[in-house]
């Protein structure tokens, strides 16, 4: 064993070895849940605990017989504080992305995949934060935070946590099961918007997100959020700047946008 | 040895100007911590002071009446992807040394600070001799306000967090101070050819 990584890095009951969030590490896949088109779920197992903050991500790295190697960066997407080995990530389709499609196409209950993380300390919400919490997230942005909207839950924080989702349409509408709990109706902390083709009967929002519709959920908490914005760059300037415009504090909005990384 | 997935295959052809791990983007993604900052070009202004003989405050009108460099490179980011063959414009780190009076030999690094609060440092070596500018177009065309309008940073053998978007000031320092980045989990030097990507990678 080599001592000086033993001594960095300490030891677990003076006999296994730490990993550090940078060493990949081998999941098992043991469940694949279909959230919306394009758009899955994948638990996967290791023999170790995992453990980080809400919106932290991992990497998947894909290594083909000659060594050739691909890797990716995926948000978790359910919390995890240590007390158990499984990680939940959820992956979207890419157009000619070749770890999505070899993930899509490939990857089984049972499939082994190399993983490590977790990664980035800054995009992240954890209980200990005080401040009330707006979430606005677009498409896939909505990973992330669902997983610090299950955080918040989970530890049943008492700070005031409200999430804005701009989806294309229902259909489009990644953890249905969570934030519709009753058929059709959002939960009360779930203000949604579909851009493309919403429901038949729809009561709420059928637009992009606007200084408005910012204006009226913000009226709603009793001090300035901290904003976690995430989604394509066209929407995360968009309403980054309105917020902004709103008054929030720029350094208590963070962003993540993302582009066409396949 | 990694674990080999069963039916993953590598492209037909890899270009041999991509680093380790890297995916390459027609597309150019943008990737900031925070909101754009809107900066006005009147109340622009580029600091450029530490360990310099002459440290200097630079209008914009200062700043491009200094001679213009070009460089032709490709830009690697730590999220995985890399642009190839991009043409940015912009006045190099020699030439603003230069104006400022030239380093003192105890200027080891560069901190760069940015107009919204980021820093990055990197290793004087780093950025004279060529390597490094304060860019202020790409692809022929003014940076747009995403990437980083109207100056940033610009080390392309580095991972692309260290070109500093939004550019207000370049410190001289003897010691190292690590930013934004480097001191949220990602790798102090960042070299895309080592796969310096993280803060616990070699």
């Amino acid at each position: 064993m080599d001592i000086t990584i033993m001594a960095t890095h300490g030891v677990n009951n003076g006999m296994t070895q730490i990993s550090k969030p940078t060493d990949w590490r081998i999941g098992t896949v043991t469940e694949i849940v279909y959230e919306a088109q394009g758009l899955r779920s994948y638990t996967f197992a290791f023999d170790t605990p995992i453990k980080h903050d809400a919106g932290q991500h991992y990497e998947i790295r894909l290594t083909a017989p000659d060594g050739y190697q691909a890797a990716r960066l995926y948000s978790a997407a359910m919390p995890a504080n240590g007390t158990s080995n499984t990680l939940e990530l959820t992956i979207a389709r890419m157009p000619n992305g070749e770890v999505s499609s070899y993930i899509f196409n490939h990857v089984k209950i049972g499939s082994q995949i190399e993983i490590r993380g977790p990664l980035g300390r800054y995009f992240v919400w954890s209980p200990r934060q005080k401040d009330p919490v707006l979430l606005v997230g677009g498409g896939t942005g909505v990973i992330p935070l669902r997983c610090m909207r299950l955080a918040h839950q989970h530890a049943a924080s008492a700070v005031p946590m409200q999430l804005l989702y701009s989806a294309r349409t229902y259909a489009d509408t990644a953890y249905k099961y969570e934030l519709f709990p009753r058929s059709g109706v959002p939960s009360n902390d779930v203000t949604m918007t579909f851009t493309e083709d919403p429901p038949a009967g729809w009561p709420g929002y059928t637009r992009r997100i606007d200084a408005d519709m910012l204006g009226e959920i913000l009226t709603s908490f009793p001090e300035p959020p901290r904003a976690y914005v995430c989604g394509t760059t066209r929407l995360v300037e968009n309403v980054t700047q309105l917020l902004v415009q709103a008054g929030l504090d720029p350094a208590k909005i963070s962003a993540e946008r993302f582009g066409s990384t396949a | 040895m990694a674990l080999v997935n069963p039916g993953f295959k590598s492209p037909l052809s890899r270009d041999r100007r991509v680093p380790p791990g890297q995916s390459v983007v027609t597309s150019w993604p943008v990737l900031t911590y925070g909101p754009t900052p809107l900066i006005d070009i009147k109340d622009w202004r580029l600091e450029i002071d530490g360990i310099v003989k002459n440290p200097q405050e630079l209008t914009w009108e200062q700043f491009n009446d200094l001679p213009k460099t070009t460089m032709e490179t490709d830009i690697h980011c730590v999220t995985r992807w890399s642009k190839l063959g991009m043409e940015w414009e912009g006045v190099s780190l020699d030439e603003l040394v230069r104006f400022a009076g030239g380093l003192s030999d105890r200027a080891h690094y560069l901190v760069a600070h940015s107009y919204g609060g980021y820093t990055t440092n990197v290793p004087v070596e780093d950025v004279l001799n060529g390597r490094a500018m304060i860019a202020t177009h790409a692809e022929g065309k003014p940076l747009p306000p995403e990437h980083g309008a109207p100056a940033r940073l610009f080390v392309p053998h580095l991972y692309f967090w260290k070109s500093a978007k939004y550019v207000k000031g370049l410190t001289f320092t003897s010691l190292d101070h690590p930013g934004f980045w480097e001191v949220n989990g990602y790798h102090n030097y960042g070299d895309p050819w080592r796969e310096q990507r993280y803060d616990t990678d070699l």
